[in-house]
């Protein structure tokens, strides 16, 4: 089967978001918990055998790889209703248990020492498809597992699989609110420079936009953690829907995401989605309203349906690199091209001056089984300049931080940090060229830019 | 003369000079001497319409110019059809002789010492012509005849026994009985007694009949020189009916196994009148010779039956004239019908043969339109069925040719109140035809019988219902036995790509096959990668994936675009030059095949999946171009681990451009132009079943 997609779940947050993306394509393609296709399932509509594939007795085993350092969440996940649909070999869980205590170097330091085990699975699961595409990572960049041994995996997954895409799903922490995790700052930068690096897409899942979200538009007072999971899992589902119930065109992760990335580099995404309602995991139903494809497309284009938080862009420089609709449902193709035009006549997005600028649209087809109560329903796709801010954002704290040199022992305890901090350094620099290249793309002469010749 | 010339060229749409033509024919050593008849100068127009820009005005010119009985008509003819006729030979056949110099140019430059050569080369083609239409004819006649025709030993005794026509003798008699001195009471009861014989087709004693050319002559009497004048002058106004009556009767005697259904009811219908018309004869002999019928009163009595009969004779003379038959007596007794109409006994007359003659006609015409069959051993029908070989043993391209060419309208044929509704009709029978081929019994539920009738609009409500009726047959018998909805499904799937998976699948499959030079290509590898493809991918729930084949056509889409709209402007010249030099890959020549069973064939045929094929390819060649891009992409992201990166990012930008094209591109057609023409299409077809 081509264009298989291996999804690697790490940490805390990666194997939560992981398991309710599961979910969610459990009942879209009507596999039951235990990876048994339901009997109202019709076969020919879609494609499950991008993410999952058949056992010899034709049960359905997802190809995901489940890693952590601790037994909390993973155990969680085996005692739930969904624990047979993983192949137990896939799941790995470090001997000694003890986490990597919310510190990067530690994760970094257990992945290279794991490091064997683990490619050992990531290699049979890849010889099992026919025609790997990519590599699905999903993880949260503040912790330490999930920023720590994914940073690794990410270094090394690029080196042995050049040609094949690695997309990540990257939650960043709530700013909002006082992290319980101190080193998060340092956390985050390390993990931003594998990230600009090493993975060639990367989905920003903001927790703060997440919160504010679901407490602003969904009116949930204390969003849980499984609440805001399935915002994430709404908006895994909807990006690989093209994937999974083809039609004419983006059938292929790469086909959706080249369009996304002009440059290398700029391979950070945001993500809108809208109508969000309340799923059956949150308990309280909005208002179910008339969904246009112009209405789902204006909304898109409305800050406060991203899940990104920005700064506000005050001096209206930022613009859009490139947009992707993915729109689902009852569509007349004439519609959008309505909405589009009527986009343009008010010039609701700028776009960058360098490149083709206009917003792309895919139709896909939703799944059968799940009963949407809006007749079209929208995810965004955005490269946007003003995604820097995010990581201006990071920079500053983290060189607030730094300045104190404050809780620097942790990490100075372990290999990589032993001799010098030269690491925090260079992935500040990189981080902070990252930043630039993105203000600079928001000119015109951004083709001839080059990073020695910016101010900021 | 001049003026015909003119108003024939103008209807021939020819932009040569009547003064030329007309000299033209003035030098033609055959002026005014070809002995054609009416029928062969017929076929030449009918044969020089099918060349003129505008047929119908042409043939329209024709009758018009016939009718006022112009001079030089068949000359005219003869010389267009000659010009035409061998020009175009010479264009097809490469001509043994030098080419014959076309009227246009020969003016400019002939000199008085080429005439008499190019008049030689005319006879000979005027001759070598002749004998082709001759032949032609013959062959024409050989078709018509049924296959039992030569087993058939016809006893021919109008030709052994003269004596048994109801007609005059044919050579006329001269009077021997004298008049003379008869005095003028007895002379009126003599010339009674002699009138009534000629009414029925005896010659009298006193009046007899002169022989005539032509079958539809009307006939001329000669009365004894001794009668009186008075009388006379009454016989004189009489004797017009025993002429038409002895047309009429010619035309009964002319009309043989050969003519046709039509004329034979036609006949059959004349007949009827002509009993009415002996018994009248039969009542004025008893008047006779009860001695109270004068030639006056005799005058008085047949005064309408004259002119019924003058009808009759005109009617026949038309049709006997121009040797109609089929369809196109119908027409002529409907022109005939209508144009009586102030003349209700007379219109009365045409009404009623007209009835009788259609009868046959329409007996097949409800046969094709109920059941899908033709029943016409004379060749009547305005609906020919050109062949009746098996459907097992018909050539591939057979569904393509059916609905053209195995039931041609003939033209000629239609009866002009039915020819709004040739098509339907036409396609009608068609669609039942297609029906009873599948083995499908045709459940015939319309009895309603089809009556001849003035107003054309009466005959729309049972074609109509008929019309409706199979083409409702024939839309459920494709949609429910055979599927026709999934079959354009799977269509869709493969040709437009809407099952993108397996196209992704396929092309990844055989990219490194397809892209060889097309030579180097194994066909087999790719049939064999297609089934694969087919068996792996969600393809493998459609019933029709064995269907699908690998095609490699030897030229790539543009040439075949061009091809068809061939359009040679010096842009294109140059391209296709260009386009000969490096051999096609396979990418640009691959195309998918579809075999499809009759009866979907007819609607999936070879022109339909040409043109799925031609947009096949033009969307295989984008999605190919795409992913090329995307893997660029590919190569490309690895710089981003360089400090360098930003050098490249012109070409980056550059190829963005590209991607960005090609998508929007593909997303125009498949979103914007072939996705709302599908929707279109299978909205209509659900109307039509519900209609």
């Amino acid at each position: 089967m081509p264009n298989e997609m291996i999804t690697l779940q790490l940490g805390q947050c990666g194997n939560q978001i992981g398991f309710e993306f599961w979910k969610q394509l459990c009942i879209e393609h009507g596999i039951s918990p235990e990876g048994i296709l339901e009997e109202y399932a019709s076969a020919g509509l879609d494609r499950k055998d991008v993410f999952f594939y058949q056992a010899d007795d034709d049960h359905y085993i997802p190809r995901a790889v489940l890693l952590d350092l601790e037994p909390r969440v993973i155990h969680t996940i085996m005692n739930s209703p969904y624990a047979k649909l993983y192949n137990p070999e896939n799941v790995y869980l470090s001997k000694h248990g003890g986490g990597a205590g919310n510190n990067w170097a530690s994760g970094y330091a257990q992945g290279d020492k794991l490091n064997e085990e683990v490619f050992d699975i990531i290699n049979r699961e890849a010889d099992g498809s026919d025609n790997l595409e990519g590599f699905v990572v999903c993880h949260s960049i503040a912790g330490g597992t999930g920023s720590g041994m994914g940073s690794y995996i990410l270094e090394h997954l690029s080196d042995r699989f050049p040609k094949k895409l690695v997309q990540t799903y990257s939650v960043f922490p709530n700013l909002d609110e006082i992290s319980d995790v101190v080193v998060q700052p340092y956390n985050s930068l390390l993990t931003l420079k594998r990230l600009t690096e090493s993975a060639d897409c990367v989905m920003v899942l903001d927790n703060t936009a997440l919160n504010r979200i679901a407490s602003d538009r969904l009116h949930i007072p204390n969003p849980s953690f499984t609440q805001i999971n399935t915002l994430v899992s709404t908006i895994m589902s909807a990006s690989t829907a093209t994937l999974r119930y083809p039609s004419y065109m983006n059938n292929d992760l790469i086909s959706l995401v080249a369009p996304l990335i002009p440059t290398p580099r700029l391979h950070f995404l945001m993500t809108g989605y809208t109508p969000l309602s309340a799923d059956h995991d949150l308990t309280v139903a909005p208002k179910i309203r008339k969904t246009t494809v112009l209405d789902v497309m204006q909304r898109l284009l409305q800050p406060k349906n991203m899940m990104v938080s920005l700064s506000p862009d005050r001096t209206n420089q930022h613009c859009y690199i490139s947009i992707l609709n993915i729109i689902q449902g009852e569509v007349d193709p004439s519609q959008v091209h309505k909405s589009l035009q009527r986009i343009r006549e008010r010039k609701l997005a700028n776009f960058i001056p360098w490149g083709p600028a206009s917003i792309q649209v895919a139709l896909s087809r939703r799944s059968p089984h799940v009963h949407s109560s809006h007749k079209v329903s929208g995810l965004l796709l955005a490269n946007h300049t003003n995604i820097s801010s995010l990581f201006d954002r990071c920079l500053q704290q983290y060189d607030k931080l730094r300045k104190r040199e404050a809780f620097i022992d942790v990490f100075r305890k372990e290999p990589m940090f032993k001799d010098s901090l030269d690491e925090f350094d260079d992935s500040r620099a990189v981080v902070d060229s990252l930043v630039r290249e993105y203000h600079a793309a928001a000119t015109p002469d951004y083709v001839h830019w080059t990073p020695e010749s910016c101010q900021l | 003369m001049q003026t015909t010339i003119k108003e024939l060229l103008d209807a021939l749409g020819c932009s040569l000079d009547a003064d030329t033509v007309l000299d033209y024919i003035q030098n033609d050593p055959n002026y005014g001497n070809s002995n054609l008849s009416s029928k062969q100068v017929n076929e030449y127009a009918q044969r020089l319409a099918l060349k003129a820009s505008n047929a119908k005005t042409f043939i329209k010119k024709y009758e018009e110019l016939k009718s006022r009985n112009t001079d030089n008509l068949p000359d005219i003819i003869l010389l267009f059809y000659k010009l035409v006729f061998d020009e175009k030979r010479n264009k097809s056949s490469k001509p043994k002789v030098a080419p014959k110099p076309i009227l246009g140019d020969n003016k400019h430059q002939i000199t008085k010492e080429d005439l008499p050569q190019i008049k030689d080369k005319l006879l000979k083609a005027v001759d070598e012509s002749k004998k082709y239409v001759m032949k032609s004819f013959e062959e024409k006649e050989a078709r018509l005849r049924p296959n039992w025709y030569s087993s058939l030993d016809l006893p021919t005794w109008q030709k052994d026994h003269p004596a048994m026509s109801w007609d005059f003798p044919k050579e006329a008699v001269p009077i021997v009985a004298s008049l003379a001195n008869v005095p003028l009471a007895s002379q009126e009861n003599i010339i009674i007694d002699d009138l009534l014989y000629l009414f029925s087709g005896i010659p009298g004693n006193y009046i007899v009949h002169q022989q005539t050319k032509d079958t539809y002559e009307p006939r001329s009497f000669t009365i004894s020189e001794d009668l009186d004048d008075a009388l006379k002058q009454i016989v004189q106004q009489m004797l017009p009916l025993a002429s038409n009556y002895s047309i009429v009767r010619r035309f009964i005697e002319h009309c043989d196994m050969w003519s046709g259904q039509v004329l034979h009811a036609l006949v059959a219908a004349i007949e009827i009148l002509l009993k009415d018309y002996y018994t009248m004869i039969a009542q004025l002999e008893t008047e006779h010779i009860s001695g109270e019928l004068t030639l006056q009163k005799l005058w008085y009595f047949v005064l309408p039956t004259m002119h019924t009969m003058q009808v009759l004779a005109a009617i026949v003379t038309h049709i006997g004239q121009s040797e109609l038959r089929g369809g196109s007596v119908l027409t002529a007794l409907h022109d005939k019908t209508n144009k009586l109409l102030g003349d209700t006994r007379a219109q009365e007359i045409s009404l009623f043969l007209t009835e009788r003659a259609c009868k046959p006609f329409f007996c097949i015409l409800d046969q094709w339109i109920h059941k899908g069959i033709i029943v016409d051993p004379f060749q009547e029908f305005m609906i020919e069925d050109n062949e009746l070989v098996n459907k097992e043993e018909l050539p591939v391209d057979y569904s393509a040719d059916y609905w053209e060419k195995r039931y041609s309208i003939q033209k000629d044929r239609v009866p002009k109140f039915l020819e709004k509704y040739t098509d339907i009709i036409l396609r009608t029978g068609k669609y039942l035809n297609v029906i009873s081929q599948c083995g499908n019994a045709i459940m015939k539920t319309n009895i309603e019988e089809i009556k001849y009738s003035l107003i054309e609009q009466n005959y729309s409500g049972v074609v109509q219902k008929a019309f409706a009726f199979a083409s409702k047959s024939l839309l459920e018998l494709l949609l429910k036995e055979y599927d026709l909805m999934g079959r354009l499904k799977s269509v869709k799937n493969y040709f437009f790509m809407c099952q993108g998976d397996f196209i992704v699948q396929f092309m990844d499959a055989t990219e490194q096959e397809l892209s060889k030079k097309i030579d180097d290509i194994v066909p087999s590898k790719l049939e064999s990668l297609l089934g694969l493809c087919l068996r792996l991918s969600a393809a493998s729930h459609d019933p029709y994936n064995e269907d699908m084949r690998v095609e490699l056509l030897p030229y790539d889409l543009q040439f075949q675009m061009f091809k068809i709209l061939y359009i040679e402007t010096e842009d294109e010249k140059e391209y296709k030059q260009n386009k000969d030099s490096p051999p096609l890959t396979g990418i640009e020549t691959f195309t998918f095949g579809l075999e499809v069973k009759w009866p979907v064939s007819l609607i999936l045929n070879h022109k339909a999946i040409a043109c799925y094929q031609m947009i096949f390819r033009h969307l295989f060649y984008c999605k190919h171009v795409e992913r090329l891009l995307c893997k660029v992409w590919l190569y490309n992201k690895v710089v981003k681990r360089f400090s360098e990166a930003r050098l490249y990012a012109d070409a980056f930008a550059l190829r963005q451009r590209m991607l960005s094209c090609i998508q929007h591109l593909q997303y125009y057609m498949c979103v914007e132009v072939i996705e709302p023409s599908w929707c279109q299409l299978i909205q209509n077809l659900e109307k039509a079943k519900y209609r």
